[in-house]
Order: C-alpha cells, then sequence, then structure tokens
C-alpha cells in the first residue's frame, strides 16, 4: 500500500465514521462531480475521435 | 485492492467491468440497474447493506451521465420528469417505509419478494408478446405498441379540479402540453398519479423504479421509447440521490468503489444511448423485455436459495445468469454501434 493510498484510506474511514452528515453530502458531491468531469471528457474524447476520423476519409478522396 | 469503508479486497478490474455493463445497460434501457451491482457486488463479498448503499451511489453517478447524454440527443422531456417525480418520491418513502414494517412482521416479507418475482416475469411476457404481435406493422416502419386504445383513453382523462388558482399568479390549468412526448394535452394529475402508483410499486418492491416506468410510460401514455427512457433516468436520479444520502448517512456506502465503477459506466452509458439511435423501438422493447425476463428468473432463485440453507449455491448461479445475459447484451449492443458507425463513416481508406 502506497502512503498516499494509506493516507486516502485512513481519511476516508475516520471522516465516514465520524462526521456522517459531512460524508454524506460528500459522497453526493463527489458522485456528481466526478459524473459530470467524466460526461465533459468523454464527450470531448469521442468528439475528438469522430471529427479526426471523419477528416482523414475526406482527405483520402471518401465522398461519404 | 483494498476498500477501507466496506473492508474488502477486490479487484479493480471486475469492478471495472461491472460498472461498464450497468453504464450499457442504463443508457439504454433507463434503468438504474440496481439488482444488477448489488448481485455484483455481493458476489464480490460485499456485505448485503454495503452493497446496496454502494450501488445507489452508482446507479446515481450513471444515471447523471446516461441523462445528460440524452438531453444532449433531444430525448428529455424535463416536464413529464417533473410531473412524475412528484408523485414518485412521497410514493417511494411511503411504500418503503411500509415495506419495513411487512418486513419485520415476519409474514409478508416472502410474499412481497415471490410478488416482485411474478410481477417481474410477468411484464416482461407481456412486452415480449407486444413485439411479437406488432412485428408486422414493424417491418412496414410503424413504431405501434398493442395499448393504442387505452392510451388515448389515459390521455384523454378529464380529472378535477380543472384548473387552481395560485396565488401571485392567478388561475392556472391543470393540463399540460407534452410537445416532446408526442401529447397535445394531458391532465397533470394523469402523470403524477401514475409516479405514485410506479412509486408505492417500486417501494414495495424494493427497488428504484425505473423498471416500471419505462413500460407505464410507453403503454399507458403512448410516450416514444426513447423519450420513457430518458424521463425514468431523470426519475432514477432523484430516487438514488435520495438513497445515497441516506445510506451514507448511515455510513454504508464505498465512496472509491463508487467512482472506480462510475469510471467504466461513464463510457457504457455514452455506448448505450449511442445504441437507442441504432437499434428500432420496437427491437429496444424486445430486449428489455428478455432482460426483466433475466432479471425475474435470478431474483427468483435467489428467493428460492435463501428459503433453504441447502439451496444457497442457486445465489451463485443467479448472480452468473444475470451477469452473463447483461454481458451478452452489452456485447450485443456495442457490436451494433460499431457496425452502425462504421456503416456512416464508409469503409476504410
Amino acid at each position: 500500500m502506497t502512503p498516499v493510498y494509506a493516507a486516502l484510506s485512513d481519511f476516508l474511514k475516520n471522516f465516514s465514521a465520524s462526521y456522517p452528515l459531512a460524508w454524506a453530502l460528500l459522497v453526493i458531491a463527489a458522485v456528481s462531480a466526478t459524473s459530470l468531469v467524466l460526461y465533459g471528457v468523454w464527450e470531448l474524447i469521442a468528439t475528438q475521435l469522430i471529427y479526426r476520423y471523419s477528416r482523414r476519409r475526406k482527405a483520402s478522396g471518401w465522398k461519404g | 485492492m483494498f476498500f477501507p469503508n466496506a473492508g474488502v479486497d477486490v479487484n479493480p478490474f471486475l469492478l471495472l467491468l461491472l460498472g461498464l455493463i450497468t453504464g450499457v445497460l442504463g443508457g439504454f434501457f433507463g434503468i438504474g440497474g440496481g439488482f444488477l451491482i448489488t448481485g455484483g457486488l455481493l458476489v464480490f463479498g460485499l456485505s448485503p447493506i454495503f452493497a446496496v448503499g454502494t450501488s445507489l451511489a452508482l446507479v446515481l453517478g450513471s444515471s447523471v451521465v446516461s441523462m445528460l447524454r440524452h438531453r444532449r440527443a433531444g430525448n428529455l422531456d424535463f416536464k413529464l420528469g417533473l410531473l412524475l417525480v412528484t408523485g414518485t418520491v412521497p410514493a417511494l418513502l411511503v411504500a418503503q417505509w411500509l415495506a419495513v414494517r411487512l418486513e419485520e412482521s415476519g409474514s409478508a416479507g416472502p410474499v412481497i419478494r415471490y410478488a416482485y418475482v411474478v410481477f417481474l416475469a410477468a411484464l416482461g411476457v407481456f412486452i415480449i408478446h407486444d413485439s411479437w404481435r406488432n412485428r408486422h406493422r414493424v417491418k412496414a416502419g410503424e413504431d405501434t405498441v398493442s395499448t393504442a386504445a387505452l392510451i388515448r383513453r389515459v390521455q384523454a382523462l378529464r380529472i378535477p379540479p380543472h384548473s387552481i388558482k395560485v396565488p401571485g399568479v392567478g388561475t392556472v390549468r391543470t393540463y399540460v402540453a407534452l410537445p416532446k412526448s408526442g401529447i397535445e394535452s394531458v391532465s397533470v394529475f394523469v402523470p403524477m398519479g401514475m409516479g405514485v402508483l410506479v412509486g408505492f410499486m417500486a417501494g414495495l418492491l424494493g427497488a428504484g423504479g425505473g423498471f416500471i416506468v419505462v413500460p407505464a410510460l410507453i403503454f399507458l401514455m403512448g410516450v416514444p421509447t426513447e423519450v420513457a427512457i430518458s424521463v425514468s433516468l431523470f426519475q432514477t436520479t432523484i430516487a438514488a440521490s435520495m438513497g445515497t444520502f441516506l445510506y451514507s448517512l448511515s455510513n454504508h456506502v464505498d465512496l472509491l468503489m463508487a467512482v472506480i465503477m462510475l469510471t467504466a459506466a461513464s463510457i457504457g452509458s455514452r455506448l448505450g444511448v449511442a445504441a437507442i439511435r441504432v437499434v428500432i423501438p420496437s427491437r429496444v422493447r424486445l430486449l428489455y423485455g428478455l432482460t426483466l425476463l433475466g432479471g425475474a428468473l435470478a431474483v427468483g432463485l435467489k428467493q428460492v436459495s435463501s428459503a433453504d440453507p441447502g439451496l444457497g449455491y442457486l445465489a451463485s448461479i443467479a448472480a452468473v445468469v444475470l451477469l452473463s445475459a447483461s454481458g451478452a447484451i452489452c456485447v450485443l449492443l456495442v457490436a451494433l454501434v460499431f457496425l452502425a458507425m462504421r456503416k456512416r463513416l464508409g469503409p476504410a481508406p
């Protein structure tokens, strides 16, 4: 176990046991924020991939 | 990898796989997939209460991503979603409270669980039967369901009061137009009442309600399949956020595990929503019916195994059946998406 992971584990375990309301809010906020960030990241990656793929095809003379 | 809150060691690749399957099915069918994730997490060694709490957190994240995708694709009827949630949420809370009391009383618990299996199977059979009956119309390019007469009657319902006085606003009619759902005018009490019914059944049966919302909107209100799926995701987001909050308060959510699964679920959601555009609505409903039947089989096996300690192996068979069937549907959907993309973009240079 790396020191960073050990510290994170300690924090998660102690914080969730000591501050239930703050922990519940943190869970909701963390899950929602992660979802939004991931949505944005995959959206960006997918748009870029589709754009580059169709540009490559057009450059190769494909009339689609 | 050790997860401190749940106190178990789980291979993160298995969590990513479970997250991916959940995301694809959630994006495609509009269900939270709580029964699938909970089953998977139990197999991975989590205690039942942690499995439910963590699965709710994943359902919340996954449904947010899928809902945003559907919104971008123009499928989300926000107005219908709000009306539905107004009825679903209070009914869900009352029914969950009632379910706990019935469970404590002893005899009602098994009855409710078996009723859940029968209901799931009956719904699955009805949806498959409907797709089979309408297969000729589908071939002719029509998208129709066998409850068209019932839908017309439900949409034409006139429920009093027909208008209400709101202080500062004046008289407001209790009928709304839902253009995105293809409904010219409907009483607000219809979706709200449907929400109460769905929430009560879901709460009593111990589920989030996604699997009832989609068929109810399609077969009772005549909402297009893709809009019904996105509205169900909206409802699931609200219900799952409440559940996650309550389970987190009692410290039964493993945040780290949920975030790891969510990473894969967000990719899965994208693929699931993309598959909606590729698969025709009647086929979506057919696959939905098959998934419900698979779910009924798995839940039924689990109930039988809990009744007799000697049949404990049936619970493992149930989890394997559920995960295999869901995995197979995911592979099929992903293949369809890639085939459609190749067709749209043309052959490689």
